[in-house]
Protein backbone atom coordinates (compact mmCIF):
# COMPACT_ATOMS: atom_id res chain seq x y z
CA UNK A 1 0.00 0.00 0.00
CA UNK A 2 1.07 3.56 -0.60
CA UNK A 3 2.05 5.09 2.74
CA UNK A 4 0.82 8.56 3.82
CA UNK A 5 4.25 10.09 3.29
CA UNK A 6 4.51 8.53 -0.19
CA UNK A 7 1.04 9.85 -0.95
CA UNK A 8 2.03 13.39 0.15
CA UNK A 9 5.09 13.21 -2.12
CA UNK A 10 2.95 12.09 -5.08
CA UNK A 11 0.48 14.91 -4.39
CA UNK A 12 3.33 17.45 -4.50
CA UNK A 13 4.60 15.99 -7.78
CA UNK A 14 1.14 16.17 -9.32
CA UNK A 15 0.62 19.74 -8.13
CA UNK A 16 3.96 20.81 -9.58
CA UNK A 17 2.99 19.34 -12.96
CA UNK A 18 -0.43 21.07 -12.80
CA UNK A 19 1.20 24.42 -11.97
CA UNK A 20 3.10 24.24 -15.27
CA UNK A 21 -0.12 24.01 -17.30
CA UNK A 22 -1.28 26.98 -19.38
CA UNK A 23 -3.29 29.73 -17.71
CA UNK A 24 -6.35 29.30 -19.90
CA UNK A 25 -6.91 25.82 -18.54
CA UNK A 26 -6.73 24.05 -21.90
CA UNK A 27 -4.06 21.58 -20.75
CA UNK A 28 -6.06 20.81 -17.65
CA UNK A 29 -9.28 20.35 -19.65
CA UNK A 30 -7.42 17.90 -21.85
CA UNK A 31 -6.07 15.83 -18.98
CA UNK A 32 -9.40 15.80 -17.12
CA UNK A 33 -11.09 14.65 -20.30
CA UNK A 34 -8.53 11.82 -20.60
CA UNK A 35 -8.89 10.87 -16.92
CA UNK A 36 -12.68 10.71 -17.01
CA UNK A 37 -12.64 8.82 -20.29
CA UNK A 38 -10.26 6.28 -18.81
CA UNK A 39 -12.64 6.02 -15.86
CA UNK A 40 -15.54 5.21 -18.18
CA UNK A 41 -17.38 8.50 -18.67
CA UNK A 42 -18.56 9.31 -22.16
CA UNK A 43 -21.19 11.23 -24.04
CA UNK A 44 -22.94 10.64 -27.36
CA UNK A 45 -19.79 11.44 -29.33
CA UNK A 46 -17.60 9.20 -27.19
CA UNK A 47 -15.96 12.30 -25.70
CA UNK A 48 -16.04 13.82 -22.24
CA UNK A 49 -17.20 17.45 -22.22
CA UNK A 50 -15.02 19.47 -19.87
CA UNK A 51 -15.17 23.17 -18.98
CA UNK A 52 -12.53 24.89 -16.87
CA UNK A 53 -13.86 27.51 -14.46
CA UNK A 54 -12.35 29.70 -11.81
CA UNK A 55 -15.27 31.16 -9.89
CA UNK A 56 -17.47 28.98 -7.70
CA UNK A 57 -20.54 30.88 -8.88
CA UNK A 58 -19.72 29.94 -12.48
CA UNK A 59 -19.51 26.33 -11.43
CA UNK A 60 -22.89 26.40 -9.70
CA UNK A 61 -24.47 27.95 -12.79
CA UNK A 62 -22.86 25.25 -14.94
CA UNK A 63 -24.19 22.47 -12.71
CA UNK A 64 -27.65 24.03 -12.88
CA UNK A 65 -27.42 24.19 -16.66
CA UNK A 66 -26.70 20.49 -16.80
CA UNK A 67 -29.92 19.81 -14.94
CA UNK A 68 -32.07 21.53 -17.53
CA UNK A 69 -30.27 21.65 -20.85
CA UNK A 70 -30.15 18.78 -23.27
CA UNK A 71 -26.48 17.93 -22.94
CA UNK A 72 -26.43 14.39 -24.22
CA UNK A 73 -23.89 13.51 -21.54
CA UNK A 74 -23.93 9.95 -20.32
CA UNK A 75 -21.63 8.36 -17.81
CA UNK A 76 -20.60 4.97 -16.60
CA UNK A 77 -18.68 3.21 -13.91
CA UNK A 78 -15.79 1.67 -15.70
CA UNK A 79 -14.64 -1.90 -15.75
CA UNK A 80 -11.08 -0.70 -16.26
CA UNK A 81 -10.27 0.27 -12.69
CA UNK B 1 -23.20 1.07 -17.60
CA UNK B 2 -26.54 2.35 -18.85
CA UNK B 3 -28.61 5.09 -20.40
CA UNK B 4 -32.21 5.34 -21.52
CA UNK B 5 -32.20 8.47 -23.64
CA UNK B 6 -29.90 11.31 -24.54
CA UNK B 7 -32.18 14.07 -23.28
CA UNK B 8 -31.39 13.78 -19.61
CA UNK B 9 -28.19 13.85 -17.62
CA UNK B 10 -28.34 10.36 -16.20
CA UNK B 11 -24.82 9.78 -14.94
CA UNK B 12 -23.41 12.58 -12.88
CA UNK B 13 -21.53 15.84 -12.73
CA UNK B 14 -17.86 15.79 -11.81
CA UNK B 15 -15.75 18.55 -10.30
CA UNK B 16 -12.03 17.89 -10.79
CA UNK B 17 -9.05 19.88 -9.61
CA UNK B 18 -5.74 19.58 -7.75
CA UNK B 19 -6.97 22.02 -5.05
CA UNK B 20 -9.89 21.28 -2.74
CA UNK B 21 -13.22 23.03 -3.23
CA UNK B 22 -14.23 25.97 -1.05
CA UNK B 23 -16.43 25.58 2.05
CA UNK B 24 -19.09 27.67 0.27
CA UNK B 25 -19.28 25.17 -2.58
CA UNK B 26 -19.15 22.21 -0.19
CA UNK B 27 -22.19 23.57 1.67
CA UNK B 28 -23.99 24.08 -1.62
CA UNK B 29 -23.28 20.51 -2.73
CA UNK B 30 -24.46 19.08 0.60
CA UNK B 31 -27.86 20.70 0.05
CA UNK B 32 -28.17 20.33 -3.74
CA UNK B 33 -31.54 19.35 -5.19
CA UNK B 34 -30.41 18.33 -8.67
CA UNK B 35 -31.68 14.96 -9.90
CA UNK B 36 -28.16 13.52 -10.43
CA UNK B 37 -25.12 12.84 -8.24
CA UNK B 38 -22.32 15.42 -8.14
CA UNK B 39 -18.82 14.03 -7.64
CA UNK B 40 -16.13 16.07 -5.93
CA UNK B 41 -12.80 14.69 -7.05
CA UNK B 42 -10.50 17.46 -5.89
CA UNK B 43 -7.47 17.71 -3.58
CA UNK B 44 -6.39 14.28 -2.31
CA UNK B 45 -9.12 12.54 -4.29
CA UNK B 46 -7.70 14.06 -7.49
CA UNK B 47 -4.39 12.38 -6.71
CA UNK B 48 -6.20 9.07 -6.29
CA UNK B 49 -8.03 9.69 -9.57
CA UNK B 50 -4.71 10.15 -11.38
CA UNK B 51 -3.28 7.00 -9.81
CA UNK B 52 -6.39 5.04 -10.82
CA UNK B 53 -5.85 5.97 -14.49
CA UNK B 54 -2.48 4.48 -15.53
CA UNK B 55 -2.66 5.65 -19.16
CA UNK B 56 -3.31 9.30 -18.30
CA UNK B 57 -0.73 9.13 -15.50
CA UNK B 58 1.92 7.78 -17.87
CA UNK B 59 1.25 10.45 -20.50
CA UNK B 60 0.72 13.51 -18.33
CA UNK B 61 2.47 12.78 -15.03
CA UNK B 62 5.53 10.69 -16.00
CA UNK B 63 7.27 12.08 -12.94
CA UNK B 64 4.94 9.96 -10.77
CA UNK B 65 6.28 6.43 -10.79
CA UNK B 66 4.34 4.91 -7.86
CA UNK B 67 1.39 2.64 -8.58
CA UNK B 68 -1.44 1.72 -6.22
CA UNK B 69 -1.86 -1.79 -4.87
CA UNK B 70 -5.01 -3.84 -5.42
CA UNK B 71 -6.19 -2.86 -1.91
CA UNK B 72 -5.61 0.84 -2.71
CA UNK B 73 -7.59 0.50 -5.93
CA UNK B 74 -10.61 -1.10 -4.23
CA UNK B 75 -10.59 1.44 -1.40
CA UNK B 76 -10.15 4.50 -3.67
CA UNK B 77 -12.70 3.28 -6.17
CA UNK B 78 -15.27 3.07 -3.37
CA UNK B 79 -14.24 6.53 -2.17
CA UNK B 80 -14.63 8.11 -5.62
CA UNK B 81 -18.11 6.76 -6.27
CA UNK B 82 -19.77 6.36 -2.90
CA UNK B 83 -18.11 8.24 -0.04
CA UNK B 84 -19.82 11.39 1.32
CA UNK B 85 -17.60 14.35 0.47
CA UNK B 86 -16.57 12.70 -2.81
CA UNK B 87 -20.11 11.94 -3.95
CA UNK B 88 -23.10 14.17 -3.23
CA UNK B 89 -26.13 12.05 -4.07
CA UNK B 90 -29.45 13.63 -5.04
CA UNK B 91 -31.84 14.18 -2.16
CA UNK B 92 -34.70 12.50 -4.01
CA UNK B 93 -32.65 9.78 -5.66
CA UNK B 94 -35.27 8.02 -7.82
CA UNK B 95 -35.42 9.30 -11.38
CA UNK B 96 -38.68 8.36 -13.10
CA UNK B 97 -39.29 8.63 -16.82
CA UNK B 98 -42.41 7.83 -18.79
CA UNK B 99 -41.99 7.75 -22.56
CA UNK B 100 -44.36 6.40 -25.17
CA UNK B 101 -43.14 3.15 -26.68
CA UNK B 102 -44.46 3.62 -30.19
CA UNK B 103 -43.51 7.13 -31.27
CA UNK B 104 -45.22 8.22 -33.44
CA UNK B 105 -48.24 6.14 -32.48
CA UNK B 106 -49.86 3.69 -34.86
CA UNK B 107 -53.27 5.29 -34.39
CA UNK B 108 -54.25 8.86 -33.64
CA UNK B 109 -57.76 10.09 -32.77
CA UNK B 110 -58.96 13.49 -33.96
CA UNK B 111 -62.00 15.38 -32.75
CA UNK B 112 -63.15 18.99 -32.39
CA UNK B 113 -63.60 20.90 -29.15
CA UNK B 114 -65.40 24.02 -30.27
CA UNK B 115 -63.16 25.29 -33.08
CA UNK B 116 -60.06 23.57 -31.68
CA UNK B 117 -58.77 20.41 -33.38
CA UNK B 118 -57.78 17.79 -30.77
CA UNK B 119 -55.22 15.09 -31.59
CA UNK B 120 -54.94 12.26 -29.04
CA UNK B 121 -53.26 8.87 -28.87
CA UNK B 122 -55.77 6.04 -28.98
CA UNK B 123 -55.91 2.95 -26.77
CA UNK B 124 -54.52 0.81 -29.61
CA UNK B 125 -51.21 -0.51 -28.20
CA UNK B 126 -51.05 2.46 -25.83
CA UNK B 127 -47.83 1.50 -24.08
CA UNK B 128 -45.24 3.58 -22.22
CA UNK B 129 -41.73 2.75 -21.08
CA UNK B 130 -41.40 3.33 -17.36
CA UNK B 131 -37.78 4.05 -16.39
CA UNK B 132 -36.77 3.83 -12.71
CA UNK B 133 -33.20 4.89 -11.92
CA UNK B 134 -31.65 5.07 -8.47
CA UNK B 135 -29.18 7.97 -8.68
CA UNK B 136 -28.42 7.73 -4.96
CA UNK B 137 -25.73 5.88 -3.03
CA UNK B 138 -28.09 3.68 -0.98
CA UNK B 139 -30.67 1.08 -2.05
CA UNK B 140 -34.27 2.28 -2.23
CA UNK B 141 -37.58 0.43 -2.17
CA UNK B 142 -40.26 1.36 -4.69
CA UNK B 143 -43.57 0.38 -3.10
CA UNK B 144 -46.17 2.25 -5.07
CA UNK B 145 -46.99 2.96 -8.69
CA UNK B 146 -50.27 4.75 -9.14
CA UNK B 147 -52.21 6.37 -11.94
CA UNK B 148 -54.56 9.26 -11.19
CA UNK B 149 -57.32 10.42 -13.53
CA UNK B 150 -57.01 14.20 -13.84
CA UNK B 151 -60.03 14.61 -16.13
CA UNK B 152 -62.45 12.24 -17.78
CA UNK B 153 -65.15 12.92 -20.37
CA UNK B 154 -67.14 10.59 -22.60
CA UNK B 155 -66.12 10.14 -26.22
CA UNK B 156 -67.05 13.07 -28.46
CA UNK B 157 -69.93 12.46 -30.87
CA UNK B 158 -67.71 12.83 -33.92
CA UNK B 159 -64.37 11.03 -33.97
CA UNK B 160 -61.77 10.35 -36.65
CA UNK B 161 -58.98 7.81 -36.22
CA UNK B 162 -55.97 7.68 -38.54
CA UNK B 163 -54.17 4.34 -38.35
CA UNK B 164 -50.73 3.25 -39.47
CA UNK B 165 -49.73 -0.37 -39.89
CA UNK B 166 -48.49 -1.71 -36.57
CA UNK B 167 -44.92 -2.73 -35.95
CA UNK B 168 -43.19 -4.88 -33.37
CA UNK B 169 -44.80 -6.01 -30.17
CA UNK B 170 -43.15 -6.35 -26.78
CA UNK B 171 -45.20 -8.35 -24.26
CA UNK B 172 -43.45 -7.45 -20.94
CA UNK B 173 -45.70 -4.87 -19.23
CA UNK B 174 -47.82 -3.56 -16.34
CA UNK B 175 -51.50 -3.55 -17.31
CA UNK B 176 -53.71 -0.76 -15.95
CA UNK B 177 -57.34 0.26 -16.30
CA UNK B 178 -57.80 3.96 -15.45
CA UNK B 179 -60.83 4.93 -13.38
CA UNK B 180 -63.26 7.22 -15.23
CA UNK B 181 -63.67 9.60 -12.27
CA UNK B 182 -61.65 12.78 -11.85
CA UNK B 183 -59.06 12.41 -9.10
CA UNK B 184 -59.45 8.63 -8.80
CA UNK B 185 -56.21 6.70 -8.32
CA UNK B 186 -55.38 3.17 -9.39
CA UNK B 187 -52.44 1.37 -7.77
CA UNK B 188 -50.44 -0.92 -10.07
CA UNK B 189 -47.54 -2.20 -7.97
CA UNK B 190 -48.47 -2.47 -4.27
CA UNK B 191 -48.29 -4.78 -2.30
CA UNK B 192 -45.40 -5.93 -4.49
CA UNK B 193 -42.18 -3.90 -4.44
CA UNK B 194 -39.09 -3.26 -6.55
CA UNK B 195 -35.64 -2.89 -4.97
CA UNK B 196 -33.20 -0.75 -6.91
CA UNK B 197 -29.55 -0.87 -5.94
CA UNK B 198 -27.45 2.27 -6.46
CA UNK B 199 -26.93 2.88 -10.15
CA UNK B 200 -29.52 0.27 -11.10
CA UNK B 201 -32.08 0.90 -13.84
CA UNK B 202 -35.28 -0.96 -14.62
CA UNK B 203 -37.31 -0.35 -17.78
CA UNK B 204 -40.90 -1.57 -17.63
CA UNK B 205 -43.94 -1.24 -19.87
CA UNK B 206 -47.18 0.42 -18.82
CA UNK B 207 -50.06 -0.81 -20.93
CA UNK B 208 -53.66 0.24 -20.96
CA UNK B 209 -56.05 -2.67 -20.37
CA UNK B 210 -58.25 -3.77 -23.28
CA UNK B 211 -61.24 -3.43 -20.95
CA UNK B 212 -60.68 0.31 -20.28
CA UNK B 213 -63.92 2.29 -20.36
CA UNK B 214 -64.20 4.45 -23.53
CA UNK B 215 -63.50 8.15 -23.06
CA UNK B 216 -60.74 10.76 -23.07
CA UNK B 217 -58.41 10.44 -20.09
CA UNK B 218 -55.69 12.74 -18.86
CA UNK B 219 -53.57 10.73 -16.46
CA UNK B 220 -50.68 11.27 -14.07
CA UNK B 221 -48.17 8.57 -13.19
CA UNK B 222 -46.53 8.76 -9.78
CA UNK B 223 -44.00 6.51 -8.12
CA UNK B 224 -43.85 6.26 -4.33
CA UNK B 225 -40.65 5.03 -2.74
CA UNK B 226 -38.59 4.86 0.42
CA UNK B 227 -35.01 6.08 0.36
CA UNK B 228 -32.65 7.16 3.13
CA UNK B 229 -35.42 6.52 5.69
CA UNK B 230 -37.86 8.89 3.99
CA UNK B 231 -41.13 8.44 2.11
CA UNK B 232 -40.93 10.21 -1.24
CA UNK B 233 -43.35 10.53 -4.15
CA UNK B 234 -41.86 11.27 -7.58
CA UNK B 235 -42.92 14.25 -9.65
CA UNK B 236 -46.01 13.18 -11.63
CA UNK B 237 -45.58 12.31 -15.32
CA UNK B 238 -48.60 13.26 -17.42
CA UNK B 239 -50.02 11.25 -20.33
CA UNK B 240 -53.39 11.29 -22.08
CA UNK B 241 -55.38 8.78 -24.09
CA UNK B 242 -58.59 8.62 -26.09
CA UNK B 243 -60.00 5.12 -25.43
CA UNK B 244 -62.08 4.54 -28.55
CA UNK B 245 -60.84 1.41 -30.35
CA UNK B 246 -63.88 -0.72 -29.43
CA UNK B 247 -66.29 2.10 -30.27
CA UNK B 248 -65.23 2.79 -33.83
CA UNK B 249 -67.91 0.60 -35.43
CA UNK B 250 -70.80 1.93 -33.33
CA UNK B 251 -72.04 5.03 -35.18
CA UNK B 252 -71.13 5.03 -38.87
CA UNK B 253 -72.06 8.69 -39.32
CA UNK B 254 -69.73 9.83 -36.55
CA UNK B 255 -67.00 7.20 -36.29
CA UNK B 256 -64.42 6.82 -39.03
CA UNK B 257 -61.14 4.92 -38.97
CA UNK B 258 -58.83 5.41 -41.95
CA UNK B 259 -55.41 3.93 -42.63
CA UNK B 260 -52.55 6.30 -43.41
CA UNK B 261 -49.12 5.50 -44.74
CA UNK B 262 -46.06 7.15 -43.25
CA UNK B 263 -47.67 10.00 -41.31
CA UNK B 264 -50.83 11.36 -39.75
CA UNK B 265 -52.46 14.31 -41.53
CA UNK B 266 -53.66 16.95 -39.09
CA UNK B 267 -54.95 19.45 -41.67
CA UNK B 268 -56.92 16.79 -43.53
CA UNK B 269 -58.34 15.61 -40.20
CA UNK B 270 -59.92 19.01 -39.62
CA UNK B 271 -61.39 18.93 -43.12
CA UNK B 272 -62.85 15.43 -42.68
CA UNK B 273 -64.24 16.18 -39.22
CA UNK B 274 -66.21 19.00 -40.87
CA UNK B 275 -67.82 16.75 -43.50
CA UNK B 276 -71.48 15.70 -43.47
CA UNK B 277 -72.54 12.56 -41.64
CA UNK B 278 -73.74 11.08 -44.95
CA UNK B 279 -70.20 11.19 -46.34
CA UNK B 280 -68.87 9.38 -43.28
CA UNK B 281 -71.58 6.74 -43.69
CA UNK B 282 -70.69 6.49 -47.38
CA UNK B 283 -67.02 5.79 -46.56
CA UNK B 284 -67.91 3.37 -43.75
CA UNK B 285 -70.23 1.47 -46.07
CA UNK B 286 -67.30 0.85 -48.43
CA UNK B 287 -65.22 -0.78 -45.73
CA UNK B 288 -65.21 -4.51 -45.41
CA UNK B 289 -63.03 -7.51 -44.70
CA UNK B 290 -61.68 -7.49 -48.26
CA UNK B 291 -60.63 -3.82 -48.32
CA UNK B 292 -58.33 -1.34 -46.61
CA UNK B 293 -59.45 2.27 -46.70
CA UNK B 294 -56.68 4.89 -46.82
CA UNK B 295 -56.57 8.60 -46.28
CA UNK B 296 -54.01 10.05 -48.69
CA UNK B 297 -51.43 7.88 -50.40
CA UNK B 298 -51.21 4.12 -50.00
CA UNK B 299 -47.99 2.17 -49.69
CA UNK B 300 -48.01 1.72 -53.48
CA UNK B 301 -48.37 5.46 -54.13
CA UNK B 302 -45.42 6.17 -51.85
CA UNK B 303 -43.16 3.49 -53.26
CA UNK B 304 -43.88 4.42 -56.86
CA UNK B 305 -43.60 8.14 -56.07
CA UNK B 306 -47.06 8.78 -57.56
CA UNK B 307 -48.55 12.21 -57.11
CA UNK B 308 -52.02 11.49 -55.76
CA UNK B 309 -54.91 13.90 -55.50
CA UNK B 310 -56.04 14.16 -51.87
CA UNK B 311 -58.48 11.32 -51.55
CA UNK B 312 -60.02 8.69 -49.38
CA UNK B 313 -59.42 5.52 -51.34
CA UNK B 314 -59.68 1.81 -50.76
CA UNK B 315 -57.45 -0.95 -52.03
CA UNK B 316 -58.39 -4.62 -52.16
CA UNK B 317 -56.91 -7.40 -50.08
CA UNK B 318 -56.40 -10.49 -52.17
CA UNK B 319 -56.58 -13.86 -50.43
CA UNK B 320 -53.77 -16.28 -51.18
CA UNK B 321 -54.36 -19.95 -50.32
CA UNK B 322 -51.36 -22.09 -49.49
CA UNK B 323 -50.99 -25.82 -50.02
CA UNK B 324 -51.13 -26.42 -46.27
CA UNK B 325 -54.59 -24.86 -46.15
CA UNK B 326 -53.54 -21.53 -44.61
CA UNK B 327 -54.75 -18.28 -46.15
CA UNK B 328 -52.81 -15.03 -46.29
CA UNK B 329 -53.95 -11.54 -47.26
CA UNK B 330 -52.08 -9.50 -49.86
CA UNK B 331 -52.66 -5.82 -50.65
CA UNK B 332 -53.29 -5.17 -54.34
CA UNK B 333 -52.52 -1.95 -56.18
CA UNK B 334 -56.02 -1.34 -57.55
CA UNK B 335 -57.18 1.78 -55.75
CA UNK B 336 -60.80 2.82 -55.82
CA UNK B 337 -61.42 6.48 -55.02
CA UNK B 338 -64.20 6.93 -52.47
CA UNK B 339 -63.95 10.68 -51.85
CA UNK B 340 -61.76 13.44 -53.24
CA UNK B 341 -60.53 16.17 -50.99
CA UNK B 342 -59.55 18.57 -53.77
CA UNK B 343 -60.74 21.61 -51.93
CA UNK B 344 -58.22 21.03 -49.16
CA UNK B 345 -55.75 23.37 -50.88
CA UNK B 346 -58.48 26.00 -51.15
CA UNK B 347 -58.91 25.67 -47.40
CA UNK B 348 -55.30 25.98 -46.44
CA UNK B 349 -53.48 27.87 -49.20
CA UNK B 350 -54.14 31.59 -49.42
CA UNK B 351 -52.59 34.68 -50.92
CA UNK B 352 -49.90 36.13 -48.74
CA UNK B 353 -48.89 32.72 -47.35
CA UNK B 354 -45.16 32.68 -46.68
CA UNK B 355 -42.88 30.50 -48.80
CA UNK B 356 -41.72 28.74 -45.65
CA UNK B 357 -45.29 27.85 -44.73
CA UNK B 358 -45.97 26.59 -48.25
CA UNK B 359 -42.77 24.54 -48.18
CA UNK B 360 -43.88 23.09 -44.84
CA UNK B 361 -47.26 22.11 -46.30
CA UNK B 362 -45.65 20.49 -49.34
CA UNK B 363 -43.43 18.52 -46.99
CA UNK B 364 -46.50 17.47 -45.00
CA UNK B 365 -48.35 16.33 -48.09
CA UNK B 366 -45.33 14.82 -49.81
CA UNK B 367 -45.68 17.14 -52.82
CA UNK B 368 -43.08 18.65 -55.12
CA UNK B 369 -42.72 22.23 -53.94
CA UNK B 370 -41.81 23.79 -57.32
CA UNK B 371 -44.69 22.11 -59.13
CA UNK B 372 -47.17 23.13 -56.42
CA UNK B 373 -46.03 26.76 -56.61
CA UNK B 374 -46.30 26.69 -60.45
CA UNK B 375 -49.84 25.28 -60.29
CA UNK B 376 -50.98 27.67 -57.60
CA UNK B 377 -49.66 30.67 -59.55
CA UNK B 378 -51.40 29.46 -62.75
CA UNK B 379 -54.65 29.07 -60.81
CA UNK B 380 -54.15 32.55 -59.34
CA UNK B 381 -54.33 31.05 -55.81
CA UNK B 382 -51.10 32.77 -54.76
CA UNK B 383 -49.13 35.74 -56.08
CA UNK B 384 -45.92 35.46 -58.11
Amino acid sequence: MITPSEFDKIQEEIRSVCSSFDDKGKDFENIVSKLLKELGFFNVNGNVPVRSLVETSQLIVLIAEQAFINTGIWSAKTKKI
Amino acid sequence: MWHYDNKRLTGGFVIVGPSSISNELREFLEEHTFPFPIFNWTGEVFVKLVLLCPEAKKNWFPIVTSSPTIEDIHQWQEQLWNTPGSCYAPKDPLSVSVTIENDPSYRVAYFMRGHQLEKWETDFEFVHRLGLYNAGTNPLIVHSLSIRTITYEPLPRRLLVQAKMKGKFNPFRFIYKPIPNNGAVQEMLSPKMRKLDPGETEIHRLQLADSAIPGCYELEIEVGYQANGREIVSLPQRIRVCVCDAQMNSDTGNRLSLYVHGKHYDVLAKLILGMLEEKWKQVNAKMGTGWMVYLGPTIFDQEKGRQMPWVIQRIPIESISHEDGSIEGNLVDKPEILLTLDDVWGEIVHKGMSKMKLLELCELYGLDHKEVVRNLISENRIGR
